[in-house]
């Protein structure tokens, strides 16, 4: 008799888990790219903020998410995750195509909560690229009450330095290229001034004359 | 200027036969090189030709080279170690003012023709072939690629 009651009540807790899950899911995530509960992105801003993080996924194959809630109170009110139970659980419900190369950026605005979570695959180097950009860009905004701005232009920026950062490797590159070129025309001129030394150092022998016409 | 617009093919007959006869009453061999340039050193490239030709190496050490440069308007007479002991360079000098004279004239043909003869009478007086027979396969005309 105990034995069945023990197995009722797992089969109940996982049917509700299971539910909790399922709905959490539903609820919570919409979109890939934006999720924004706390209403502070216009339509247009979604749009295009949505636009520039499937650009760069295509370009960079790295797939940047944002997450806006007020609280993690208002959301999280059946389960008592702490915040990085919460953010950790978000990131494993979206649907990335792989989660190794795929940041997630959240923001908790009543809260002040502002971090992202990383794919196993995303380099040190691009972490500590979003943890700048959060600190110069986004945060300045978010003071000034800014919010869909700090987002705009925290996106933009991570953008822009990638793309610096790929101008700045291929400049490296022609700069060792100058460099090999420059060495290539002194060894040449060296090999020339060398062989014209040899040329000199020929047997004297017979006798010429020469003149124009 | 080429070879071919250098020489008219009578011309260059000539000559071919010209230095064949020399050749066979001497021991010494006679080339024309035509060279795209000779350089700031005139003589120091025939002398490179000379070696490269392998005419260095003959045993009485009496070949000829005439190295014409037509692009630079430039003729040399390059001869070997045992022709500069028999022959005085004044000699070498008036050969090679008569051929510029008929080279200013265009007469290409006939100045090299005189040249060689002058040259060849040396050759047969200092180096005779005592077999007195042509050597076959001897290639006369060289152009620089």
């Amino acid at each position: 008799m105990r034995k069945i009651n023990i197995i009722k009540i797992t089969v109940t807790v996982a049917f509700y888990f299971f539910l909790f899950l399922f709905n959490f899911a539903q609820v919570l995530i919409e979109d890939k790219y934006i999720n924004d509960y706390a209403k502070i992105l216009t339509e247009t801003d979604k749009k295009t903020i949505r636009d520039l993080l499937f650009k760069f996924e295509n370009k960079k194959n790295i797939e940047i998410s944002i997450f806006i809630i007020n609280s993690i109170n208002e959301q999280n009110t059946e389960n008592n995750l702490n915040y990085d139970e919460f953010i950790k659980k978000i990131f494993d419900l979206l649907k990335y195509k792989n989660k190794n190369k795929a940041v997630l950026l959240f923001v908790a605005l009543k809260d002040k909560r502002l971090q992202f979570e990383c794919g196993a695959d995303i380099d040190e180097g691009f972490q500590n690229l979003i943890h700048s950009i959060i600190e110069n860009k986004i945060i300045p905004n978010f003071k000034e009450e800014e919010y869909s701005r700090g987002i705009y232009d925290g996106v933009r920026e991570i953008i822009k330095k990638t793309e610096t950062k790929k101008t700045f490797f291929k400049l490296k590159y022609l700069l060792w290229f100058l460099i090999f070129l420059l060495i290539f025309i002194v060894v040449t001129i060296l090999i020339k001034k060398a062989g014209k030394k040899t040329k000199k150092t020929l047997e004297q022998f017979g006798v010429g004359v020469y003149g124009n016409w | 200027m080429k070879l071919k617009e250098f020489l008219k093919p009578d011309e260059k007959e000539l000559i071919t036969n010209s230095i064949k006869n020399i050749q066979s009453r001497t021991t010494g061999k006679i080339i024309v090189y035509f060279s795209k340039k000779s350089g700031k050193d005139p003589v120091f490239k025939a002398r490179e030709v000379f070696e490269t030709f392998n005419l260095k190496n003959s045993k009485d050490r009496n070949n000829v080279l005439f190295m014409i440069s037509v692009f630079d308007r430039k003729i040399v007479i390059f001869v070997d170690d045992g022709i500069a002991q028999k022959v005085d360079i004044n000699f070498l000098e008036n050969i090679k003012n008569a051929i510029i004279e008929k080279f200013k004239n265009k007469e290409f043909g006939i100045g090299l023709i005189g040249g060689i003869n002058l040259i060849g009478e040396k050759l047969i007086e200092n180096f005779p072939d005592e077999k007195n027979q042509e050597k076959p396969g001897d290639v006369i005309f060289y152009e620089e690629n």
